[in-house]
């Protein structure tokens, strides 16, 4: 089975169509890509501090009592 | 029967579900544009109540991660900007390692990454956080950043450019001169050492 590695340094149809330096480059930015949606996902899925949903429940009290107070 | 009270209520219920839901974005994307944990942090944070008290100027059925992620950025921006201590925002000087160039493929660490995508000027480094990062579309990414779709999509494309450089050369900025300069150093300092033993003698 090929793989889009093997693709990139051993096909030789990849050869004729593109340089080694361009399946090189493209190897690059799909690891490139990765990365970047890893060091993203990673904070993504890390659990919601209780500060932020403290924050906000103080925030909703306090906009129930200005409320309150203009009606 | 529903009053518009009720209507009020569970409009800003709904709204602040969505909010809650978006906060580990929210979290994700301060990070990716802050280094500073503690830092990026707070600015989440701080987005999320200036979306919170600014809900009513929230068009219902717009893209409310869009319109979020747009007041982090402005938000970042501004702090960035007010801040003289640029210091805080640029964490390449204080986290700087050597590091050989990558040139193996999967071999690129996220630590790597992050202090080479420092290198990359803001709005470069924004477009591809929101496009490879946080898979925003163009779109989203244009209405984020306030420009067109086009001008994301070149930021997008010289940033990935740039950033293959960068890693491919390992050109971390003046690393190497700081390794060079503490090598000098030392040379200066054995040097020295001996020339003070030669003349003791």
């Amino acid at each position: 089975m090929m793989t889009d590695r093997d693709n990139d340094e051993n096909a030789p149809n990849a050869r004729s169509k593109s340089s080694p330096n361009a399946g090189e480059a493209k190897q690059r930015q799909r690891v490139l890509g990765e990365r970047l949606r890893e060091m993203f996902e990673d904070v993504v899925n890390e659990p919601i501090p209780d500060d932020f949903l403290k924050l906000l429940e103080q925030a909703d009290e306090k906009a129930a009592n200005t409320d309150d107070k203009s009606e | 029967m529903v009053t518009p009270e009720t209507d009020l209520q569970s409009d800003e219920a709904e709204f602040k579900s969505e909010l809650v839901a978006l906060i580990p974005h929210l979290r994700a994307f301060a990070r990716s544009l802050c280094r500073n944990v503690a830092t990026a942090e707070d600015i989440a944070q701080e987005a999320v109540m200036k979306a919170w008290s600014s809900r009513k100027q929230y068009t219902r059925g717009t893209n409310l991660k869009a319109w979020t992620f747009m007041i982090l950025r402005n938000h970042f921006y501004s702090l960035k900007r007010r801040d003289w201590r640029q210091a805080d925002w640029d964490q390449e000087h204080a986290e700087r390692t050597l590091v050989s160039p990558s040139s193996q493929e999967d071999t690129l660490r996220i630590d790597e990454l992050r202090r080479a995508m420092n290198r990359l000027p803001d709005e470069q480094r924004e477009a591809l956080i929101l496009i490879g990062g946080g898979g925003m579309s163009y779109e989203e990414a244009a209405e984020i950043c306030e420009c067109a779709v086009g001008t994301v999509k070149s930021r997008v494309s010289r940033a990935r450019k740039a950033l293959e450089t960068i890693l491919e050369t390992g050109d971390f900025s003046s690393e190497d001169d700081g390794v060079a300069a503490h090598d000098a150093m030392a040379q200066i300092m054995t040097d020295a050492d001996r020339i003070a033993r030669g003349s003791a003698d």
